[in-house]
């Protein structure tokens, strides 16, 4: 139980941390042009890869990974309670 | 479904709606209070962006869109919102004027050069910083002039400030002699939010050099708002010229500006203005709000002044009613707007910098003024 815990709270620090990333790069790739003149010029696949990059990491960063810590540590209260009352 | 299934549903479920109800409001607008606030570093990690983008661009527009009114319009916007940025910033802090001051001034020379603005020439014969004939309207000197204002505020050696005289004294002729408070942008074109900031800029000039205008601007306010301030509060977004006549909506982009503008020339309608469009205007997800670009019982499609409108809140009037609401002194929508701001257009730090990434260099100058308001009437903030 204790190892899936925390493997458990690996995968969520480690998706974490890799959504960061990916919102850090993909800013830094759309910051460096802007958005109106790029909106007038043909479409360059990079820059629209890094939109869709950027927004996905914003949702995730912003409602997915607090709800899923969220799950994770009422399941962990729970898990304990659990034991605390069976043994 | 079985208990336990249940149980574990419920759990995820209400994990989420508690985590969605907090975190992304907190995550955005946590950086809402030190600009509110007029935090020295927070502004300063705006306006040195916005400063480093003028100093890049080499030639005196920023975008070639093949309208040279659209091209021109936002190269005058670019300069006039961080000249104006900028100043605000230096009026709350002294201290930053040495950094300050060569980027206005160098925004100011291409503010004032009628090739910025080729549009103005070509549909009135000349452009308004040369030449007026008697009764042209030319309210886009408005932009210009107010920017020269606040490079007075904060620099009274300027080159500019017997222009900013000149342009001041014809323009208030102006205003003064229309019997609908409204003058003309371009020949038979009136934008009501124009003229805000042509008032805006007469009301910043007699606040500089003690030239006392305001009982013109108390008669002018008043004819201005019989004509053009919609029973909503709303300010109406363009009307026939030489009439009263609305050939557009009430607009909330337009109703913001001006409220900004106004709160260099006449405090009591700026506050109504902005009132229209916090009572009015605003609509909220999750903490997360903006301002509705129509009026009550209005409905369109926005256009390039409102940006996109999404659920009838636009960009525009979000953004310029974060200005209207830090120069009234309303942190509470202050930080509400500012979430979504931080939520669509994604601020990013690059150098030490802030830049919004979905701003580009004319959102990040109209942000810059927006988040760094101040009026003549209100006193800037006691930063921290």
């Amino acid at each position: 139980m204790k190892h899936t815990t925390k493997r458990q709270a690996g995968w969520i620090a480690a998706a974490v941390l890799a959504a960061g990333l990916l919102h850090a790069a993909a800013g830094h790739a759309l910051a460096a042009v802007d958005p109106l003149a790029a909106l007038r010029a043909p479409l360059d696949a990079r820059l629209i890869v890094a939109a869709v990059g950027l927004i996905g990491a914003r949702l995730f960063l912003y409602i997915v990974a607090p709800g899923w810590a969220a799950c994770f540590v009422a399941r962990c209260i729970a898990v304990t309670c659990k034991a605390s009352r069976s043994g | 479904m079985k208990r336990p299934l249940l149980i574990r549903f419920v759990s995820v479920l209400a994990s989420f709606a508690v985590t969605t109800a907090i975190v992304p409001r907190e995550v955005a607008g946590h950086a809402a209070q030190p600009l509110f606030d007029g935090e020295v570093a927070a502004q300063d990690a705006l306006a040195r962006e916005v400063a480093r983008e003028l100093a890049a661009q080499p030639s005196r527009q920023f975008y070639r869109s093949g309208s040279p009114r659209f091209d021109g319009q936002s190269a005058i916007a670019i300069y006039q919102m961080g000249i104006l940025g900028m100043g605000q910033i230096i009026r709350e802090h002294p201290e930053r004027r040495d950094e300050y001051l060569p980027a206005m001034r160098a925004a100011a020379a291409r503010l004032v050069d009628p090739r910025t603005l080729p549009t103005a020439a070509r549909v009135w014969g000349e452009n308004g910083v040369v030449a007026m004939a008697p009764g042209a309207g030319h309210a886009y000197l408005g932009y210009i002039n107010l920017a020269l204002g606040m490079l007075r505020a904060v620099d009274p050696e300027t080159p500019y400030a017997a222009l900013n005289d000149r342009l001041t004294a014809a323009l208030a002729d102006r205003l003064d002699r229309s019997p609908t408070g409204l003058i003309e942008t371009y020949p038979g074109e009136t934008w009501p939010p124009d003229v805000a900031a042509v008032a805006g800029s007469i009301g910043l000039h007699g606040a500089v050099t003690g030239v006392d205008r305001r009982a013109l601007l108390e008669r002018w306010a008043r004819r201005f708002e019989a004509c053009a301030v919609h029973r909503s509060g709303y300010l109406v977004q363009r009307v026939k010229s030489g009439t009263c006549k609305p050939i557009d909506a009430p607009r909330g982009s337009g109703t913001a500006i001006a409220s900004y503008f106004l709160g260099f020339a006449d405090a009591r309608l700026s506050r109504r203005l902005f009132e229209a469009i916090r009572d009015q205007g605003r609509a909220c997800v999750l903490g997360f709000c903006g301002i509705r670009e129509y009026a009550p019982g209005f409905r369109g499609k926005g256009d390039g002044d409102s940006g996109p409108v999404v659920m009838g809140v636009s960009v525009g009037a979000t953004g310029f009613a974060l200005g209207a609401a830090r120069a009234h002194g309303d942190g509470d929508l202050y930080r509400e707007l500012y979430r979504s701001t931080h939520l669509v257009g994604v601020p990013v730090g690059v150098d030490g910098n802030t830049k919004f990434v979905a701003g580009g260099t004319l959102g990040n100058a109209l942000l810059l003024a927006m988040l760094t308001a101040n009026s003549i009437e209100t006193p800037p903030r006691r930063p921290r």
